[in-house]
């Protein structure tokens, strides 16, 4: 029950974030609901007045009043709705936004067990559902309930014991609207599905065409294409059952209510206790009753839906960076000297020891290059230079300064990575450089930029795009694998860092891109202190010193050169067995 | 009248008379349905002027009790409706789907519609389109509903008081004019909002994906800024489409305020003088709430005309010559007794004979891309059992050669003979049990493994498990949960990218075929395995069977060793031709060209 009561917190907690949003809305809503009870008053007030001869002005002046007050009511209806939509997508960008920055603040323990995928759909699936719940539930919902209390109040001032049969009866049909609607959902749910199973029959066939030509089993999967559609049409049958049975039973209670209450208007009228502009009046009200039920009992699954997105949303909100970002020191200028102090990582989930007390010294301004089997540790210790992780036991240290005491700021503006997927943003040439700078952040104008990706290698590329540094990327504007890793060292070389971390920086291009990449990389490194990580040995070509790690130990460390020339060596060995691998025979 | 139009309405036509008597009989019973509230209001103005009129409690009582029963039969016409509706409406999507698939599947030309180019993409087509011209047969349906209860309607009305009802039909008629305004209005904001969201979640979605770059670049507060710019212009569109959405629903409703108040307006005199009734005023009530929703009726069937115009279009650009009244080609589809073992037996060679190892010539043969590039003037002997090796750099047309010649890419020129005889349409011949191959990326089904191994030929378990043995494949096998019923796809078991080339090389293999043809096959397998593929399909060559003519795309120093002939591709032309030896003697590479990945952003 604690996340239930969490749920109902958040939507509280964003309620009270729109209070004056939400006072407006209030106003507009019980004015909505409150004027089509009018309807009915006045066209009673038509009936007994002309039957019993009022003036015809006065009867006039209650016609106008009905063209009146129903253009009124409409156009209250149409405000709440403006006025709940606003408010709902107000509070749930917010939410989004906060969503979004504390998965941003997650470490990569959380991001590598969660796919972007899955975060869509926490950050902006579930908010949604919650922005649904406060358009199309909440406000409806209510105003529904206002409308309803309202009909059973003025019912009610007409003859009580109509009220109270009425009260029973509209509660009795709710229920038994919802209990039949629970029913329904289950076979809507399998109808949808089976469709859904249809649909990726034909996706899966369409895929696999050039396969399924080239064997002539056009038959083969026509066949089972009909098998899915006999199957969609055997839930189909059980669905519309449930639902022509529902919306049977709801069509049935209302017209038999409005009959219920003829009787009832026809047996006052008898006695005397009513006019036949009152009869009129209990008729109409069941029929202005329909609606508001029906729209309570189709809402309230969304309910549940939105509580359980709010549930998920709250739970992402809640967590926590196992990395707490809080030191105030600031790092020396230039390239940064890199130690790792006896440095263990193993992970908080399963425990795993990925690195066992490692000792390492990069002097400011070198090179060391990582080589070694993959789940060696390569990638975890780079990533504890840049406390995306940080250790479980002994330090890393910056230019002398652990790295929990840095200022966090100061440290990303001082480190830097090029990994070898880069991943672009749909966006400008300029926001994937500076990944979103706006005028006011310390960045370098267009001219530096241009300046830059030419120094890069991108020159030509950037004078051919049609747009220059505003071109969107993406779409018709693509990049080649190496083009994008030029992009990257250049996200790189804009902040001038004191340590560059390279993941494989070139090991996904071409040996032509590879040359230009590799130029990019020697100059972003120019005066650098740097750490590669490398499957391909080439590509440690220019290490100062060669880390050999293997199971989450330094098992190897020395100058690349001396470490080649002794046969014994485990990187000699590496060595061997990679140019063995090479595809083309001798 | 367009011709696009036109075109749908052939189409609508055609997919709605597919079950001809279910059709006729869900539009009589739905037109029963939409009938029945103008008894409804009839027997209201009875009630109404009999207890106003004080008449005697048997009359009032026989009067409730026939609306009662009206109301009791208007339910029982609908859920009987609905229960014969059902079939009609799956069979018309089964029958625009299954002649939309059997263009793309079908193998030969004239047959054959225009290959998709995005099974993704596509995929809207078979969805949406079908379902847009089945929602307009089943609009049709309303509309003769909704215009018989019009017809009633308006005629009851005219015989109470003609002016009176032409007073309150004439707003009916502007509502209709706003609502085609405001629909259209409709429709270009939510277009505009689904981009505005589409900008949202592709944003968080490149933000997750790249959270290593934005975390060390300390980017978190400008990716949150960025992200509230979208959202705000999410807000506006959402707004603009939820407020212009409810306004048309509002337009409905005032519609019905604004044509009784006139009514009540009209007749205040009348009713004094006492020649018009409560119970005319009940009718009134009554008929008019129900008309007002006819304008947002006849707006939705021309919403769905124009969305079926549109649908019609895009199905005959894949239909076989680009006509759409292929798409409802009456099919016989055993929907109500479909039974699985009726698999399509693909004509497959008897069994125990294999077949005999073909001998193909291609003379001046080429294929052209839609797009420029291809292959061209290829001059090619494949002797019966020969084995033949194209390579050459990335882009030289090595697949474009083989699928060309199988039929399956672009349009072919010069001339192919299979043991002598020429071949016409590559696409229908080149088949088990003439020729099978395996392509570079294969696609398997959601299907159990042998399903997937036969595609519907008809082969017993045995040369099957010959095939999994020849294509190094029995072992996976035979630790997988059910062995060869085993489940396979992405409900089932998931094949690794090795795996999935072994198992379609056993797919080729079953059965034995006369030409062989392997695009790429280890791209995606270890050395190991590799060796052991390439041993077990060669040495299959000396065991007495006659082993198939093979022509492969291969880089491997493996198939290279073994080949009789080298063919060396460069720019969609032969190079060079010869054994490796040869080419080598020629200062030929064979191996050359490094592959560019692009990046997919």
């Amino acid at each position: 029950m604690a996340s239930r009561s969490s749920s109902w917190a958040l939507f509280a907690e964003l309620l009270r974030r729109n209070r004056l949003a939400l006072g407006a809305l209030a106003v507009v809503l019980t004015v909505a609901s409150a004027l089509p009870l009018a309807g009915p008053q006045l066209l009673r007030a038509f009936i007994d007045r002309a039957v019993a001869d009022a003036p015809l002005t006065a009867l006039l002046a209650v016609a106008g009043a009905y063209v009146v007050l129903g253009l009124a009511a409409q156009a209250a209806a149409v405000a709440t709705t403006y006025a709940a939509t606003r408010m709902a997508w107000s509070s749930t960008n917010a939410l989004r936004e906060r969503a979004t920055a504390s998965v941003l603040g997650l470490d990569l323990a959380f991001h590598a067990k969660t796919s972007p995928g899955t975060l869509i759909e926490r950050v902006d699936g579930d908010a949604t559902a919650i922005t649904k719940l406060f358009t199309d539930v909440v406000f409806k919902v209510v105003g529904g309930a206002l409308t309803l209390a309202g009909a059973v109040v003025l019912v009610t001032l007409e003859d009580w014991r109509v009220g109270a049969a009425m009260a029973t009866y509209a509660a009795g049909v709710g229920w038994l609207v919802v209990r039949l609607r629970d029913r329904a959902v289950p076979a809507t749910t399998a109808e949808r599905a089976a469709y859904a199973e249809v649909i990726g029959v034909v996706e899966e066939q369409l895929d696999g065409a050039e396969d399924l030509r080239a064997f002539g089993a056009s038959d083969f999967a026509l066949h089972r294409h009909t098998g899915a559609s006999a199957a969609h049409l055997r839930a189909m049958r059980v669905a519309e059952r449930a639902s022509a049975g529902l919306w049977a039973t709801t069509t049935g209670a209302f017209a038999f209510g409005s009959l219920l209450m003829l009787v009832a208007g026809w047996l006052l009228h008898r006695r005397g206790a009513a006019t036949i502009g009152t009869v009129f009046l209990l008729f109409q009200y069941v029929q202005i009753l329909r609606r508001p039920v029906e729209t309570i009992a189709e809402q309230l699954q969304q309910v549940q839906r939105a509580a359980a997105g709010a549930e998920r949303i709250r739970a992402l909100l809640d967590e926590r960076p196992a990395v707490v970002a809080e030191g105030a020191r600031r790092l020396p200028a230039g390239a940064l000297a890199v130690r790792f102090d006896r440095v263990s990582f193993c992970y908080a989930d399963d425990g795993r020891a990925v690195l066992a007390d490692v000792d390492l010294d990069v002097p400011a301004g070198a090179v060391v290059g990582l080589v070694g089997a993959t789940g060696g540790g390569k990638t975890t210790l780079a990533r504890l230079a840049l406390r995306l992780l940080d250790p479980t036991a002994g330090a890393v240290r910056l230019g002398g300064v652990d790295l929990r005491d840095v200022d966090p700021a100061e440290l990303r503006r001082r480190v830097a990575i090029v990994t070898q997927d880069v991943q672009l943003f749909d966006a400008t040439v300029r926001d994937n450089l500076t990944l979103f700078a706006s005028a006011g952040d310390d960045v370098p104008g267009d001219a530096a930029l241009s300046e830059l990706l030419g120094d890069l290698g991108l020159g030509g590329w950037l004078t051919a795009l049609p747009d220059g540094l505003d071109t969107v990327l993406g779409g018709d504007v693509g990049l080649s694998a190496g083009q994008a890793q030029l992009l990257a060292v250049g996200r790189a070389c804009l902040r001038d860092p004191g340590l560059a971390v390279l993941d494989e920086a070139s090991s996904r291009v071409d040996p032509a891109t590879a040359e230009v990449v590799e130029a990019a990389l020697d100059r972003l490194l120019a005066g650098r202190t740097g750490i590669v990580i490398a499957h391909r040995l080439r590509a440690v070509r220019r290490a100062d010193l060669v880390v050999v790690l293997d199971g989450g130990r330094i098992v190897e460390l020395g100058a690349p050169g001396d470490l080649a020339a002794d046969p014994d060596s485990r990187f000699a060995r590496l060595l061997a067995l990679e140019s063995e691998s090479q595809e083309v025979p001798a | 009248m367009t011709a696009g139009n036109g075109r749908a309405l052939a189409v609508t036509f055609g997919a709605a008379r597919h079950r001809p008597g279910r059709f006729v009989a869900a539009a009589l019973l739905w037109v029963a349905w939409w009938s029945v509230p103008a008894v409804v209001g009839l027997l209201l103005q009875a009630t109404f002027d009999a207890v106003a009129g004080g008449a005697p409690v048997s009359a009032v009582t026989a009067l409730l009790v026939v609306l009662a029963a009206v109301e009791v039969t208007r339910l029982v016409v609908f859920v009987a409706a609905v229960a014969v509706w059902v079939p009609w409406w799956v069979a018309g999507h089964t029958l625009l789907r299954t002649n939309l698939l059997r263009a793309q599947l079908v193998s030969g030309r004239a047959e054959a519609g225009a290959p998709v180019r995005d099974a993704g993409q596509a995929v809207a087509v078979f969805r949406d389109d079908a379902e847009d011209v089945m929602m307009l047969a089943d609009g049709w349906i309303d509309l003769a509903g909704a215009l018989a209860f019009a017809v009633v309607a308006v005629a009851v009305l005219l015989r109470v008081d003609a002016t009176l009802t032409l007073v309150a039909v004439a707003p009916l008629v502007a509502t209709f004019a706003v609502t085609r305004v405001l629909s259209d209005r409709i429709r270009r904001v939510r277009r505009a909002d689904r981009e505005a969201t589409a900008r949202v979640t592709g944003f968080l979605g490149d933000v997750f994906a790249a959270v290593l770059a934005v975390k060390v670049a300390g980017a978190e507060d400008r990716i949150v800024a960025r992200l509230r710019e979208l959202n705000a212009r999410r807000r506006r569109t959402s707004l603009r489409d939820k407020v212009l959405t409810d306004a048309l629903y509002a337009l409905n409703g005032s519609t019905v305020d604004l044509t009784i108040g006139l009514v009540l307006l009209l007749v205040a005199g009348r009713m004094r003088a006492g020649t018009f009734s409560v119970g005319d005023l009940a009718l009134f009530a009554s008929y008019l709430t129900w008309l007002a929703g006819l304008p947002r009726w006849a707006g939705m069937i021309l919403a769905r005309q124009r969305h079926a115009e549109v649908a019609t279009g895009r199905m005959a650009a894949l239909l076989p010559g680009g006509d759409e009244t292929e798409a409802v080609r009456p099919r016989a589809l055993p929907l109500d007794h479909w039974a699985p073992a009726g698999a399509g037996t693909v004509a497959g060679a008897p069994a125990g004979v294999r077949p005999v190892p073909a001998a193909v010539r291609l003379r001046g043969f080429g294929v052209r891309h839609r797009g420029g590039g291809g292959v061209s003037g290829v001059d090619l002997d494949l002797p019966s059992g020969s084995f033949t090796v194209v390579c050459g750099p990335v882009g030289a047309g090595k697949s474009t050669l083989l699928r060309g010649l199988l039929g399956l890419a672009g349009d072919v020129e010069g001339t192919v003979t299979f043991d002598g005889a020429p071949v016409d349409d590559l696409a229908a011949f080149m088949v088990p049990p003439r020729c099978a191959f395996v392509p570079q990326v294969p696609r398997l089904f959601g299907a159990s493994l042998r399903d997937n191994l036969l595609l519907g030929r008809d082969l017993a378990d045995e040369p099957l498990r010959t095939a999994l043995h020849s294509a190094a494949f029995d072992t996976d096998v035979a630790v997988m949960p059910a062995g060869l019923d085993t489940v396979v796809g992405p409900r089932g078991v998931r094949l690794s990218g090795g795996q999935l080339q072994r198992a379609a090389t056993a797919r080729a293999l079953a059965g034995g075929a006369a030409l062989l043809v392997l695009d790429d096959l280890s791209s995606a397998l270890d050395a190991a395995t590799e060796q052991r593929l390439w041993r077990r399909l060669l040495d299959g060559r000396g065991d007495g069977a006659p082993a198939p003519t093979v022509l492969v795309v291969s880089h491997r120093a493996a198939a290279l060793a073994h080949a009789d002939q080298v063919v060396l591709l460069d720019g969609g032309r032969v190079r060079a031709t010869g054994t490796l030896a040869e080419l080598r003697a020629a200062g030929l590479d064979p191996l050359a060209g490094v592959p560019d990945r692009r990046v997919r952003r």
